[in-house]
């Protein structure tokens, strides 16, 4: 009972916003419509802003940037909804879930700077993150290097990040390096958020959590060992923990592989038959990913409520926003219905 | 003693023999009533290059002496025993042996500072060997190359440990902590030697930081301790013997030290005086400021203590010299704290009106309007009466009469308003209390006020007519133009409210307003247009300035509801809390109100005075007089 009282709210929002979740057949159907007509069954799936736009540029493509903002802001918008609900612990785990956009903002402006690109340039590359953006834009702008940058980055609350990315970069002074050592931070900080959650919604999550972790860690030890050529100790260090199937051994033993297909001789049952007849980093990351949305959906559809169920809506949500992105980006330049199954990854 | 007005001063100016120079400079120094002037130069005069080199020679030994009572720690005496001439010969003597002397104690300075780095490395080497105490082995192993096997010391932060642990696993190489500090991890790595570089991209990503062993640590740390602690005792010692070095040197030389530096307080006004006293051939020119009182002082001094023939003269200052004559404000014991306070804003002139009796009563008077409680009063009384010592001790014994006087006002006013610790209720009052009359304290403030201001417009227009500027007086906004406009507008105000005003009332105002209007047009500099609208923002910032700097007043009543207000908030905090609780309320309320509302009331009243007050008339654009004196303490100064 109290459990329900909990999360009354949530999951009253959750229920709302799910039924703008378009089932895989519906999504299917879309990609075989005309654009106009995508627009009018979408009218109320809280994309209003986004057609708005497309029909004021009568139905061409938008600039550059315009469409990836307004997708972005969509999900930005049902995340806010979802965090006001929450409180302590449980509304940290979401903001801190939404961050790893601004992650992004940090690696762009790292690399602009690295590159000695404009200020301007550099700005035009960042994504908005109202109301979720806490860091100092203009000072990283106006930063005369890349140590100033991460100085500044001290009095943020990525200020763990930009420490290890710091003592990395005053070692090997590369972007690459700052860049692994703030993706490997931010899972290290989200484990640690996890953490703080309930007993109870640590397990619930972690099935979902973990396959993220999973495909993450997966994809990064193949592309650190196969297209870095990074030593196995060095790529396995990179890797963070937490993961569902693949643990510390199994993850040691995929850091010895020199080729591609010998990594079907280390993994798990559970992983090797859900990425069968991968040839490509990419086939993997794709069909890793299908498992985690198929799992989202049936958290969906379960009726006992967790947390889960509102970290799986957010999941759903941005897969299909990009997707719906990549829909709409194909419509508009008017490619062929077999060029946008494979954007959207409905090709398989 | 004048009491709106700076004493009177003369100009004095001595004609001697060269050879009488430092002698009389002395005498006058001794008086304490000369402040010397330069002299404009003049061809026939030349500039006593002699003079020159006396105090060359005085500003190496001032150093010397400086640095050497500083090391020493000498506090000298206030005064010299007998006023005698140093001549140069004597002031080289000084300075050589002041020189010998901070030789010495620079050595000492020296040691000390080199014992200190050692004792600030020892330090260190201390605490980076706290780091390696959990290290069993002997710590030169740690620091040589084996051809086979790779051991390695560093820092990494404490996140990274497991998984490094792990990393380095694949590798073949072992990781174990041996300390912790703060989010660091410092560790030993060790493993078989490899050719490649994959465990160095490793370890950089990790954040490895390698510690670097230092030379002193070649044995078990256990061992290394205990050398470092022996050599630590020996750095004592000597840190010991160079103290009871220190405090022999102190002992020999203290009575050397204050000789010399009474010798050297016999040559400073020589010193000073030789950059602005003239030469011509034998004769030596100097002049000066001296109170109108002390002539007769100088001339028996001069008179009797000098052989030769000294040609005085003296004369009041002329208009011309009224800017460069200093201001000598001679005022009783009790005002000096509130004098302070005026000459933080400014100096008066040598003309100007002396604000300081009219700024101590009207302090006083508004403090204690503001501020009026007996017990609160009697408290700022008992705590300066507290302090009186310490205050005397920290040199500043005129703060006891500021609080002194602070304390009766509100202890005055206090009877007047009857409150006592905010207890409205116990004594009667002998005229009113605030709350129960608030629109007549706010009547009597705006009267204050009034008042307040039309007697500063009258010291303005005296001071300017001291300063023979008659036309300012005249026409300017704060001349008799801007007081009769103000009592025009006042007068106004009383016949508006009595509804009486009449076209008399319209030229009342009218015309001083048109006079300040004409004469800032004819003063005014530019084209036509810049004069029009500057003289019609002056004509109207006289005006709003009036009113706005008599309703500042207002708050002088605010502050005396405030303080009854307050009173009553606590006593009814007081009321709901019973036993303890109601007195610690009593209490701790009284403290916060007498420090608190005591600090507001106290920077509100200087803020009344300096912006309603002082920027009405007073230039403040004096300097004070400033005597010679004879006091080795203020040889520094």
């Amino acid at each position: 009972m109290l459990k329900i009282a909990h999360y009354a709210y949530l999951q009253t929002l959750v229920a709302i916003f799910s039924k703008r979740l378009l089932s895989e057949q519906q999504f299917t159907s879309l990609i075989e419509q005309p654009l106009d007509e995508i627009l009018a069954e979408l009218s109320n799936n809280g994309l209003q802003a986004i057609i708005k736009e497309i029909y004021q540029f009568h139905l061409k493509p938008l600039p550059a940037g315009n469409m990836d903002n307004l997708f972005l802001t969509v999900l930005l918008d049902d995340a806010q909804s979802i965090i006001r609900a929450l409180s302590g612990a449980e509304r940290d785990f979401f903001t801190y879930w939404i961050r790893r956009f601004e992650l992004q903002n940090i690696k762009t402006i790292l690399r602009g700077k690295s590159l000695q690109r404009s200020k301007e340039l550099i700005r035009a590359e960042l994504t908005p993150l109202n109301p979720f953006s806490i860091l100092p834009i203009d000072k990283l702008l106006n930063a005369d290097s890349l140590t100033d940058i991460l100085m500044q980055l001290e009095k943020t609350p990525f200020a763990s990040i930009a420490r290890y990315g710091s003592k990395n970069f005053e070692q090997k002074r590369d972007v690459f390096t700052i860049e692994t050592a703030i993706n490997h931070q931010y899972f290290t900080g989200l484990n640690e958020q996890l953490k703080n959650l309930s007993n109870e919604e640590q397990i619930l999550l972690q099935p979902l959590l973990g396959r993220i972790i999973d495909q993450t860690n997966l994809i990064w030890l193949l592309r650190y060992r196969l297209s870095y050529n990074l030593s196995p100790s060095h790529s396995y260090f990179l890797l963070v923990s937490g993961g569902l199937y693949l643990n510390s051994r199994i993850l040691v033993q995929l850091c010895q592989i020199k080729s591609l297909p010998q990594i079907y001789d280390f993994l798990p049952n559970e992983v090797n038959k859900l990425i069968k007849g991968s040839n490509t980093i990419h086939q993997i990351e794709l069909c890793l990913e299908k498992d985690t949305i198929k799992l989202a959906r049936s958290f969906i559809k379960d009726k006992s409520f967790s947390l889960t169920h509102a970290f799986a809506y957010l999941l759903l949500r941005e897969k299909q926003l990009s997707q719906l992105h990549a829909l709409f980006k194909g419509k508009l330049l008017d490619l062929s219905d077999t060029e946008i199954a494979f954007a959207v990854g409905e090709d398989k | 003693m004048k009491l709106f007005h700076c004493e009177n001063m003369q100009h004095i100016s001595l004609l001697m023999r060269f050879d009488d120079a430092p002698l009389v400079s002395n005498l006058l120094a001794e008086s304490g009533v000369f402040d010397p002037c330069g002299i404009a130069s003049e061809k026939k005069h030349l500039p006593d290059q002699q003079g020159a080199a006396y105090r060359r020679i005085f500003d190496s030994a001032l150093s010397d002496w400086d640095k050497i009572t500083d090391y020493l720690a000498l506090t000298p005496a206030a005064t010299v025993n007998k006023v005698i001439a140093i001549n140069k010969h004597q002031l080289l003597e000084i300075e050589l042996r002041l020189s010998e002397i901070w030789a010495l104690c620079a050595e000492h300075k020296e040691n000390k500072r080199l014992l200190d780095i050692q004792l600030s490395s020892l330090q260190h080497l201390f605490s980076l060997l706290n780091q390696f105490k959990n290290i069993d082995i002997d710590l030169s192993v740690m620091k040589q190359t084996f051809s086979l096997l790779d051991v390695r010391l560093g820092i990494i932060p404490l996140t990274y440990v497991s998984r490094l642990k792990e990393a380095l696993g694949i590798e073949g190489y072992y990781l174990s902590v041996y300390h912790q500090y703060g989010d660091n991890a410092h560790i030993v790595i060790a493993g078989v030697r490899k050719i490649n570089e994959d465990i160095l991209s490793l370890l950089d990503s990790a954040s490895f930081q390698c510690l670097h062993i230092p030379e002193e640590f070649h044995e078990h740390p256990k061992t290394v301790y205990i050398s470092l602690n022996e050599k630590k005792q020996q750095l004592l010692q000597q840190v010991d013997d160079l103290e009871q070095s220190w405090l022999i040197l102190k002992e020999h030389y203290t009575a050397e030290i204050f000789r010399q530096g009474e010798l050297l307080t016999l040559a400073k006004p020589y010193a000073i005086l030789s950059e602005k006293m003239l030469r011509n051939g034998q004769l030596i020119q100097i002049n000066g400021w001296i109170p109108d009182s002390k002539i007769s002082l100088i001339q028996e001094k001069l008179e009797h203590d000098i052989a030769n023939p000294i040609v005085v003269e003296t004369r009041k200052p002329t208009p011309d010299e009224y800017a460069k004559t200093p201001s000598y404000l001679l005022r009783p014991q009790w005002i000096q704290p509130f004098l302070k306070l005026v000459t933080h804003y400014g100096t008066p002139g040598y003309r100007e009106f002396d604000p300081s009796w009219f700024f101590s009563l009207s302090y006083i008077l508004m403090f204690g309007i503001m501020f009026g409680d007996i017990g609160h009063g009697a408290c700022i009384i008992g705590l300066s009466l507290l302090f009186k010592k310490g205050l005397k001790k920290q040199q500043r014994p005129e703060y006891f009469s500021f609080f002194l006087s602070i304390g009766a006002s509100s202890v005055f006013f206090g009877f007047l308003y009857g409150s006592i610790f905010s207890y409205e209720h116990i004594i009667p009052g002998l005229w009113l209390s605030p709350m129960e009359h608030p629109m007549l304290m706010l009547k009597l403030a705006l009267i204050w006020g009034a008042s307040f201001i039309i007697l500063l417009n009258i010291i303005s227009i005296y001071n300017r007519l001291m300063s023979l500027q008659f036309k300012e007086a005249l026409f300017n906004a704060k001349g008799v133009s801007g007081l009769l406009l103000y009592i025009a507008i006042l007068w106004s105000i009383i016949d508006i409210s009595q509804d009486q005003f009449s076209s008399l009332n319209v030229w009342s105002i009218m015309t001083p307003l048109v006079i300040i209007f004409i004469y800032q047009w004819i003063k005014g500099s530019g084209s036509a247009a810049e004069r029009f609208l500057v003289s019609l923002f002056e004509a109207y910032d006289v005006i709003i300035a009036n009113f706005s700097n008599t309703l500042s007043f207002l708050r002088v009543a605010a502050f005396a509801l405030n303080h009854s207000a307050l009173a009553i908030a606590l006593l009814t905090l007081a009321a709901i809390a019973e036993g303890a609780g109601h007195w610690a309320v009593i209490i701790f309320g009284n403290m916060f109100i007498l420090v608190l509302e005591g600090a507001i009331v106290a920077i509100q009243v200087l803020r009344l005075e300096y912006y309603e007050g002082f920027s009405r008339f007073f230039t403040a654009d004096g300097y004070l007089f400033k005597p010679m004196e004879l006091s080795p303490q203020k040889l520094k100064n």
